[in-house]
């Protein structure tokens, strides 16, 4: 029996080969209007090769789901997504949510087939052990269910008036997520992560470990390792700042000539998965005081580009001192959408003194 | 020396492991697992388990076996590491 015999033909337009094109195509769209474009497209057109390596190699159909290893890497990605709907804010779900939603329901998606939804599968449909598996998975996750929220709800009311307030925004956004993922997806996770490595019906058909094989558990490795090592790089990796200032044509005011110059300055936060806030004004001084001619203001206070983080402005202020400087604030956020625990905050400031002196920048 | 049998970890449900010849006989009748599994009607990862000695069939699921490869449970299942068929069929002469 030849390999490729393992691996029964099917048509080439097949309604799951139409659903996952329409996936594919919303998920471009949703990243293209995140302007998520860089790393991110990078990134979905590597998972892409990786779905079609990994189709190449030639297995039980299945096979994948079936390795216990595998199986347990889509739980601490499910996990990852649920905790960081929990802790989003209502701004945050607004702006990364639907993205991270459609994400979620891929998961579950694949937990379904990795668990041959045991979990919710009728008596007659599962056999005796599958059913006692079933039975077990529901006690283990409804158990730890119970004892999590409880002790959530429990330390949270009475913690700080901080976590209080946190408890009554988790309802009306990114908690009810958490709460409704665990609540119907919970046994299906238990089964994915206690069941032993899937058994070939034929011994020896399951997997092959050939190079094309190699060559694909390396790439979904990467595909999978590659996006934590990126957000744990936005706390790990010093932020990168690049600046420059050019002078700007005179102008005359009733106090005098202004000198004025252009300032330009970005910091980088985080590597491919990151944020790049900048600051780009005109500020002039006439030996009175210091100006902004244009640039500085709230609306000035976004970040130019973020992939797969949420930034947070914190503060944005502008102010002109008595002594006629000027100075400018902005202080962000900014925080993994992966993983919502990973944070760094970024703060570019200007210092310009009434005679033109830059004082600090950015 | 023990035989690696005689170590068998309980199963996933904390269970005493059930020693069988579930693969041997199912390899002698060129029986698939999913061929097995069909006739006992049971999933065939069921049937990878239970020769694994990672799940303990019911005593139903057990006699269906017995039906099956046409042998008493005794000579199917058993508390005891089992012997292969071949030494219980032509013992080794005692040592002198």
């Amino acid at each position: 029996m030849t390999t490729r015999s393992l691996r029964p033909s099917r048509p080439l337009i097949t309604i799951e080969r139409v659903v996952a094109a329409l996936v594919v195509l919303i998920g471009f769209g949703l990243l293209a209007s995140l302007q998520v474009f860089d790393a991110a497209f990078l990134y979905l057109l590597f998972v892409l090769a990786t779905a079609f390596v990994v189709r190449s190699v030639d297995v039980e159909p299945g096979a994948w789901l079936g390795l216990r290893l595998v199986r347990r890497a889509l739980v601490v990605v499910i996990a990852l997504i649920t905790l960081d709907f929990l802790t989003m804010r209502t701004t945050d779900f607004i702006n990364v949510g639907i993205a991270l939603l459609v994400l979620l329901a891929l998961g579950d998606l694949a937990l379904g087939r990795a668990t041959r939804r045991i979990a919710t599968a009728d008596a007659d449909r599962i056999d005796e052990r599958q059913e006692a598996l079933r039975n077990r998975a529901h006690r283990i996750a409804y158990a730890i269910l119970a004892i999590s929220v409880g002790l959530v709800l429990l330390i949270a009311d009475v913690a700080t008036p901080g976590t209080r307030r946190w408890l009554a925004d988790s309802l009306g956004g990114g908690g009810v997520v958490s709460l409704i993922q665990l609540l119907f997806f919970s046994p299906a996770m238990v089964i994915a992560w206690i069941e032993p490595d899937r058994i070939a019906d034929v011994d020896g058909s399951r997997m092959r470990r050939n190079l094309r094989a190699r060559i694909a558990y390396g790439m979904v490795t990467f595909a999978v390792v590659m996006p934590v090592l990126m957000s744990l790089s936005l706390a790990v990796a010093p932020s990168r700042v690049s600046a420059f200032t050019r002078p700007e044509p005179d102008f005359v005011t009733p106090n005098g000539t202004a000198h004025c110059s252009y300032f330009d300055a970005r910091t980088q936060a985080g590597i491919g998965f990151g944020a790049t806030t900048r600051i780009t004004a005109v500020a002039c001084w006439d030996g009175r005081s210091a100006f902004e001619e244009w640039g500085l203001n709230s609306s000035d206070c976004y970040p130019y580009r973020a992939e797969f983080v949420t930034a947070t402005t914190i503060e944005c202020r502008r102010t002109m001192e008595f002594d006629g400087s000027l100075h400018f604030t902005y202080r962000t956020v900014v925080r993994s959408a992966i993983l919502p625990f990973v944070s760094r905050e970024v703060v570019m400031t200007l210092n310009l003194t009434k005679d033109g002196k830059v004082v600090q920048f950015p | 020396m023990r035989r690696k049998e005689d170590q068998k970890s309980p199963t996933a449900d904390g269970q005493r492991p059930l020693f069988n010849r579930i693969a041997v006989l199912r390899t002698e009748r060129q029986l698939s697992r999913q061929q097995l599994a069909e006739a006992v009607g049971v999933n065939y990862q069921t049937i990878g388990y239970i020769e694994r000695g990672e799940y303990n069939p019911s005593l139903e699921l057990a006699f269906r076996f017995a039906e099956v490869f046409g042998l008493p449970i005794e000579a199917i299942f058993s508390r005891q590491p089992l012997r292969p068929l071949s030494e219980e069929l032509y013992p080794r002469p005692p040592k002198e």
